[in-house]
Parts: structure tokens; C-alpha cells; sequence
């Protein structure tokens, strides 16, 4: 990871972190964490794709890439919230 | 076998220098794989009696317990155990099992409060928190003590009595326990600074509502013996699993699979130098790393 690509991960970590304060927060709100499970997926797999758009090495097999694994984030987590 | 198992786990020419697990097609199959076993559990739950569901062991006297602890360590004055209330919360669970409902107001329109009066307990203030799923009293009172409007039932300085009702049942063709809390304050035991008629509307969320007593001259409440909760029972067979457990730990493996694979993956091939098109594996790690979290953080149970 160059230092040039850091702001990019800044922007990675703060959705990961603003998903993870909000699960933790509004533990007893189970819509609010679907929301913010889908909100994390969609955010990652956008981002993945202006991530890769900036660095002028965007290919369909990276889009599909992060698609596929949003989907596994998102499939994981509305499972354990539909469960819980 | 083990060139297979490093097929799938490491890069190398044969997987086009990436793990086989991670390529997309076998993420897609991974995804549907667990899609399918979600299915199952959804489909076997209700065919397999006392093998999945939600066991617990909760004492209604504990919830009552740890109720008044909180309201203590804010300040207030401990409720009294009322065996109107909570024959009237035993109703409520039961009417839930049997109407197939998790929900404050039944289908048919029954309000929290007729199970009030159908004890004959005339109340000034009345409130209700429900809980759904949860496996021990304490993380149930956790769960209403991190969601405003049930922490405001729990802390509100009108009520002076409490009761609870712990059932068990299939609900949704799940095995589960239900836990109703009753908060009230009879006619008699409140000194009206105001109408009746105009004292409809003091306590809101998340059904804790008042309303004054349908009569001005409230009637005795009769104690209703054989209405008195289980004091100490185990609720549930202890060798139910539960769906949220075995998702849980499905989740865990998945998950943890998938990202030391991305984590090996990644540094052989920067160690290999060799380039290829693909996403970056320092980002998969951390948004997997962070659904890992969410799995490990969650737990079960409801509250309404």
C-alpha cells in the first residue's frame, strides 16, 4: 500500500468504523442494523470501484470481485441479524 | 489431496496465481452454499421439535431482580411484585403463542391493556416491554436498558408495581421464549393532580401509554393463585440448538476462511512480485475483518 493511496483507506476505515460504532449503538434496533449492513456493502463496493476508476486500473473482473464479496458481507450479516 | 487443498488455498499456475477459494465463480458458489443452508435451517426448524430453537433459562423473579436494581442505581424507589401483573403478563405471552403474533397489539385489535383489566387491575399508569429469544434474564434487561424508550418504561418514577410473564413456545415454527414486563400503578395508589379525563396521555414508547381507569370507583384485585409465574423453571430442553448459534458459528468459519486465505494469497503474491488483475486484499481483510466483528458482537434476542 503506497502512502499515497492512505486518504483512500482513511475513507475505507471511516465506513467501517461508522458501520461498527452503529451496530454496537443501536444494538436494539434490528431494522437500523439491516440498514446499516446494506448501507456497508453498497458503500464498500463503490468504493472499491472509484478506488480502482482513480487508479486507472478498473477491469469487469474487479468490479465483479467486489461484488461478490460485498455480497458475502451482506448475506453474512442480514442472516446473523435475521437470526438473532 | 494436497495439491487440491493447495488449489484451492494458495496461488499458483494451476489457480491463475489466485487462491482457487477466492475467485469469484467459487465466491458465488460460497454465497449460494450459504443461502442454501439458511434455507434449510428455515426449513427444518419447525419439522424438528426440540433440535433448533431458542433455550433459556430465565426466572422471572430475576428479571423483576435486576429491573428494580437498575431503577435503584438511577435514583428510584424499587417496584413490588404485583401477581395481578403478572398473571396479566403470563396472558399476554400465552395470547402471543397462541395468536402467532410478536407484537405489542394482537391481530385481532387486542390491546396491551385489556390484559390489565381482564386481571381487574385498575390502573392509573401502565406500561409494557416484551422480549423475545434472549437466553439468560440479564441480557434481556441489557437489551431494554440500551433502547431509549424501553429504558424510559424501566425508569419511569410513575410506575410503583411490576409483573412478568416467561413462556415458551413455537412461534414462527421456532422454539423461543417470550418475556412480557408489566409496569403499573393502580387508580387507588396514585393521588390524581389532575381530571381523569385529562390524564390520558402521559407516557408514550415504546407502548408504555396511560389512560385512566375505565371507572372512578376501582374494584378489589382478586389474587389469582393459579396465575402466578414459574418462580425458578427451565425453560426449553437443554440440548436445542439455536438457529442464531449455528449461523453464528457458520458465519465465523466462512468468514475466517476467506480471510487468512486473502491474507496468504496476498503476501505470496506480493512476495512472488507477480501482477495481476484484482481487487485489493488489504481491503477485502478489513471489510471482512469488520463483518467478523459484527458476527462476533452480535447476539441474540428481541425487544419490542
Amino acid at each position: 500500500m503506497r502512502a499515497k493511496h492512505l486518504s483512500h483507506y482513511f475513507s475505507l476505515a471511516g465506513i467501517l468504523m461508522a458501520t461498527a460504532i452503529g451496530f454496537i449503538v443501536f444494538s436494539y434496533d434490528k431494522n437500523f442494523q439491516l440498514a446499516l449492513i446494506s448501507s456497508c456493502s453498497i458503500s464498500y463496493f463503490v468504493w472499491g470501484i472509484v478506488h480502482h476508476i482513480i487508479h486507472k486500473d478498473l477491469k469487469l473482473e474487479i468490479i465483479f470481485e467486489y461484488l461478490v464479496v460485498a455480497a458475502i458481507g451482506f448475506v453474512i450479516g442480514v442472516s446473523v441479524i435475521f437470526r438473532s | 489431496m494436497l495439491d487440491l487443498l493447495a488449489h484451492y488455498l494458495i496461488p499458483r499456475p494451476s489457480n491463475n496465481h489466485k487462491a482457487k477459494l477466492i475467485h469469484t465463480s467459487s465466491l458465488v458458489i460460497l454465497i449460494a452454499i450459504f443461502i442454501g443452508l439458511q434455507g434449510l435451517f428455515q426449513f427444518i426448524t419447525p419439522k424438528a421439535g426440540s433440535i433448533l430453537g431458542y433455550a433459556a433459562n430465565i426466572n422471572p423473579i430475576e428479571i423483576e431482580r435486576l429491573t428494580n436494581i437498575e431503577r435503584q442505581n438511577n435514583g428510584l424507589s424499587p417496584l413490588t411484585d404485583n401477581p395481578s401483573l403478572d398473571a396479566a403478563a403470563l396472558a399476554k405471552g400465552r395470547d402471543m403463542l397462541a395468536k402467532g403474533y410478536w407484537a405489542h397489539v394482537a391481530p385481532d385489535g387486542t390491546q396491551p391493556w385489556a390484559f390489565f383489566t381482564a386481571v381487574h387491575y385498575d390502573y392509573r399508569y401502565a406500561g409494557e416491554n416484551l422480549a423475545r429469544d434472549f437466553t439468560n434474564p440479564q441480557s434481556a434487561v441489557n437489551a431494554w436498558m440500551a433502547s431509549p424508550s424501553h429504558r424510559e418504561n424501566i425508569l419511569n418514577s410513575k410506575y410503583k408495581e411490576i409483573g412478568v410473564g416467561v413462556v415458551e413456545g413455537s412461534l414462527d415454527g421456532v422454539d423461543t421464549t417470550i418475556i412480557v414486563q408489566f409496569f403499573g400503578t393502580k387508580l387507588q395508589d396514585s393521588i390524581p393532580t389532575q381530571p381523569l379525563a385529562a390524564a390520558k396521555t402521559v407516557n408514550p414508547s415504546p407502548i408504555p401509554s396511560s389512560s385512566p381507569s375505565p371507572t372512578n370507583s376501582p374494584s378489589p384485585i382478586p389474587i389469582i393463585a393459579q396465575a402466578s409465574p414459574p418462580s425458578n423453571k427451565t425453560l426449553l430442553a437443554g440440548n436445542v440448538i439455536s438457529p442464531f448459534d449455528a449461523t453464528k458459528y457458520l458465519s465465523i468459519s466462512l468468514v475466517g476462511i476467506l480471510i487468512l486465505v486473502v491474507a496468504i494469497d496476498g503476501f505470496l503474491i506480493n512476495r512472488r512480485k507477480i501482477f495481476r488483475i484484482a481487487g485489493h486484499y488489504q481491503a477485502h481483510i478489513a471489510f471482512l475483518g469488520m463483518i467478523m466483528i459484527l458476527v462476533l458482537i452480535a447476539k441474540a434476542g428481541k425487544i419490542i
